[in-house]
This record gives C-alpha cells, structure tokens and sequence, in this order.
C-alpha cells in the first residue's frame, strides 16, 4: 500500500511542498492536499490592487486543475482538527460537511489567521480599517483607495494612516510596500500634494521589516537598510510613527502606545492597517480523545516543531534556536512550515511602553522562506519513506531571503527596493560580526527594482501552476 | 545613489540582470550555504 501524505494548506509552503512531492515521488505515495479556497493566491501583489494597479484575476489561479496535473487529490475545506497519535485529520469541506482523512504523513502548511479581534475596532468587516491580506480585502482596500482619490481631485485634503494594526504583528514590508505605491501613484496623479501620508509600524527602527534591518557593504564602506529607508520616506514626506503598536481603532482615528512616549492617537480618512497573524485554529487530539491542543502549540496557535522555545534574553538569541527540519518534537510523522510553524523567538529588538506593552515586529516567514521550508519538508518526507531520518535543514539562520518592496508599478516610472539577506535569522556563531554574510546581503533602489518584482510574479505565477520546467525556478 | 542612477534606464537595466543573478545563484544554492 502506497503512504498517504496530506498536506494541509496551498499557499507558498504547501503548495511548494505539494509540487516537490509529486515530483520527487512519482507517483509513489498518494498525496492529498486540504486547502479552504479553491484558488491559490500571489499575495505579494496584491498591494497593486490595493492601488487599482492591477485587477485581482492576474493575481490568482485555480488549484485543481494543478493537481489534477500533478496527480494529488484536492480537498476544497479546512482542517479543524488533527489527531496525532492514530494518524488522522478532521477536514470540514466546503459544503459543511465533516470527513477523515488517514496520513503517514502529514504537513501543517495553515498559514496565518487574521486576528483582526486582537486589536479593537480593526478590520474591514466590522472594524474601522481597511487590510491587503486576501483579494477580497485588497479589492475593498482599491475602492475606498479610489474614493480618496475622488477627494483629492475636488481639491480636499485627505489623510491616509497606512502601517501595522498590532503591537506584535508581522508582514511590515507588506504594509511598507502599500504605503510607497499610494505615494507612487498619487505622484503620478499629480495629486501627493493634498495627501497626508503616516506611517505607523511596530518597528523600532525604519528598514527593520521584522527582520532586524539589513547592512550590506558597497564599494568599501557600509550602508543600511535603516537610513536607506528613512531616506525613501522622508523624500516622499511621510510622516514616521517608529515603534508603534496601536491598541484601538475608531471611526476616523486610530490610538497607539508607543515605546518611550505617552499613549496618543492620529486621524484618518483612509486605514489600511495588517493585523496580527497567529496560527490557524485546529484542535489536537489524542487517542484518549483528551485535548492536546496547548502541547502541540505555542499561545500564538502557531505548531512546535524542532525550535528551541525555552524563553531566553535578546541578547542570547543563536541561530540553532530555529527549526531544522520542521517536524514535530513528538510526533515523527507531522511537520508544520511556512507561517503555521511556531518561530522560537523574534528576530527584532522588543521595547516596552511606558505602560508595559511589548512592541514588536515578529518574523515574516512567507514567500521565499516558506518555499524554502514546504520544499526542505517535501525531501525531508521522501527521507522518511525511504527508511531514513529527516536530513534536510532549512533554519531561518541559514536560508536566504530575497525581498522586493515595490515603490510603484509602472515600467517606466516604477520603482522597488531590491533586498538579498543570507541569513535570514542573525547568526553571530557562525558570522560573528554583523550575524550574516554580508558578500551575499545586497540592497539597493530603482527602476530596475520595478522590473524584478514584475518578471517574479509571472515568474512565480508559472512556476507555482507546475507548467513545464517549473523546478529550474528557485523558491 | 541620486535620483538620476535609480531611474537611467541603461544602468538599471544592468543592475536588474546583476540583482537577478545574484538572487537566482542565491536561491538555488549554487552560491552561499546550501539548504534544503
């Protein structure tokens, strides 16, 4: 009998996981994937619908038709609970009805859940603020986008709160790259002058993007990600909030607490603001039927893996805290990658509010890194059925990570900053003076930029469909 | 760099196949530690 693999989530870590699989496997186990839309989604773009730049359609494609290529099945539901120890997922399917599914082998691969609730008055549903975290919300974001612009052409002034909507969220270069491509285009609409522009992040220092900034070395003498960034701001006048964690949102006015100030507000007439992620909600449970849930995860909801979680200073953080292969401490036949697997730590600096409140920006881990990890998972899964143990490392303190911040999405006035880190987690065992390989770190600003982020998401976009040659494209 | 550097087109072209390569290198591992 052929082993079962399930695979619970398409995004970059399960569907990349999923391609890897049927490809290395051929055909040698049966693959199910398990994903809550029908639809797999290029999220880095979809910042430019947010801006009316690009309709949500090139943005997506459809998931069966790619498996049914590659030979898995396609559950269209969600996980809502995994039992461990007898080997099984509860999946609830789109049309609401409950089934099991049987693994030898199983990859969390969930993502985020957008927890908008964590922070009072956010969100596009029933909140104040708006968010570019699904199509749907970047399709609402693009429409009061398009309003202000009506404003600002009848000559009234407009003020755009753009930034993170909770102390302790992720994806600031999401928020950064939305914020500089409504700069872009207000430019070009020759209406930037009437907009007021803030932005509002948990970070503690321009450039950090939860990933605690970036030097590189050119021509001899080093440049950083800090004042880079600071100096794209200030030249687009943007007023900064550096170390912000906002605690509420009203109609028109968003309050925060900010490290070394008095709590304060700003006003609004457009917010789009990322919300904290934590894991999606699954239940574990053990053949007692008890509920293992607290075991198998972290309070974030996000699954343990092989991290070190033992609680430790800033200034003890190693690169060995972070996960190398991804799979369960207990569990030797369940992994979690991407944003479902629990980080051991933040890469950023905390600071505290003069209330107490922690302020940071906690690890980004999708796009590059979560491919990198869904791939590493897939090997790491053939090693197990091949009688091996897992011999594939992926830790965040080794990997690389390419970054592209769009500053605007045309081809000829466009821009982006384009950012090589390697690693992504600070190593200062293994590079002991900046943590990280600065001949492989690289960074810099322009049109060329622009290109790039446009030449990856069709490139991405072909790749992620399994069209012919798609392995030579790199996560 | 100014202005003019980020948006002549003949130097952003070379720095797009510069970056590209880099990053392709990069991400398949041939160059830098190896992963996965």
């Amino acid at each position: 009998m052929k082993p079962r693999i399930v695979v619970l989530g398409a995004g970059f870590a399960g569907h990349t996981a999923a391609l890897h699989l049927s490809r290395i496997l051929k055909g040698r186990a049966d693959l199910t994937v398990v994903a809550p839309g029908d639809r797999f989604t290029w999220f880095p773009s979809l910042i430019w619908v947010g801006t009316g730049t690009m309709s949500p359609e090139e943005t997506h494609f459809e998931l069966a038709p790619v498996y049914e290529r590659v030979g898995a099945d396609y559950v269209n539901g969600r996980a809502v609970e995994i039992h461990p120890d007898v080997a099984k997922v509860v999946v609830e399917r789109a049309d609401g009805t409950r089934s099991d599914l049987s693994y030898d082998y199983c990859l969390n691969a969930t993502g985020p859940y957008l927890n908008f609730a964590g922070t009072p008055g956010l969100g596009p549903s029933s909140g104040n603020s708006l968010s570019v975290c699904s199509v749907e919300h970047a399709v609402q974001t693009r429409e009061q986008y398009l309003r202000i612009v009506e404003d600002l052409k009848l000559g009234k002034r407009r003020r755009l709160l753009i930034g993170i909507g909770h102390p302790a969220a992720t994806c600031e270069g999401a928020a950064f790259e939305y914020l500089m491509n409504v700069d872009a285009d207000l430019r070009l609409r020759g209406l930037r002058d009437h907009a007021e522009l803030t932005w509002l992040t948990n970070e503690p220092e321009p450039g950090d993007f939860g990933v605690d900034g970036i030097e590189v070395m050119k021509h001899g003498s080093l440049s950083t990600g800090a004042s880079l960034v600071r100096g794209l701001l200030d030249e687009s006048d943007v007023r900064i909030l550096m170390s912000a964690g906002i605690t509420k949102v009203e109609s028109g006015r968003a309050d925060y607490e900010q490290a070394g100030s008095d709590p304060s507000s700003v006003d609004f007439d457009f917010a789009m603001l990322i919300p904290q992620f934590r894991g999606i909600p699954i239940k574990y449970v053990a053949a007692d039927g008890s509920d293992i849930t607290k075991e198998m995860t972290q309070p974030n909801g996000f699954m343990n893996v092989d991290a070190d979680y033992a609680p430790k200073p800033y200034d003890q953080y190693r690169g060995t805290d972070w996960p190398a292969t991804y799979r369960s401490p207990k569990y030797a036949n369940l992994y979690a990658a991407g944003i479902a697997f629990a980080p051991p730590h933040p890469l950023s600096k905390p600071k505290k509010t003069p209330s107490g409140n922690v302020i940071v920006a906690t690890v980004p881990r999708t796009g590059m890194a979560a491919g990198i990890m869904g791939r590493t998972v897939a090997y790491n899964i053939l090693d197990q059925i091949e009688g091996r143990e897992p011999s594939h490392h992926a830790r965040m303190s080794e990997i690389p990570a390419a970054c592209i911040a769009s500053m605007g999405n045309s081809f000829w006035k466009g821009s982006a900053a384009s950012i090589i880190m390697t690693p992504v987690a600070r190593d200062f065992q293994k590079y002991p003076k900046y943590g990280r390989d600065l001949a492989l770190c690289d960074m810099e600003v322009g049109l060329g930029g622009a290109w790039t982020k446009r030449a990856l998401h069709s490139a991405f976009l072909y790749k992620l469909q399994a069209r012919p040659g798609w392995p030579l494209i790199p996560e | 760099m100014s202005k003019f550097w980020r948006s002549f087109m003949p130097y952003q072209l070379w720095r797009f196949l510069v970056i590209n390569t880099k990053m392709y290198l990069i991400a398949k591992g041939i160059i830098g530690p190896k992963h996965t």
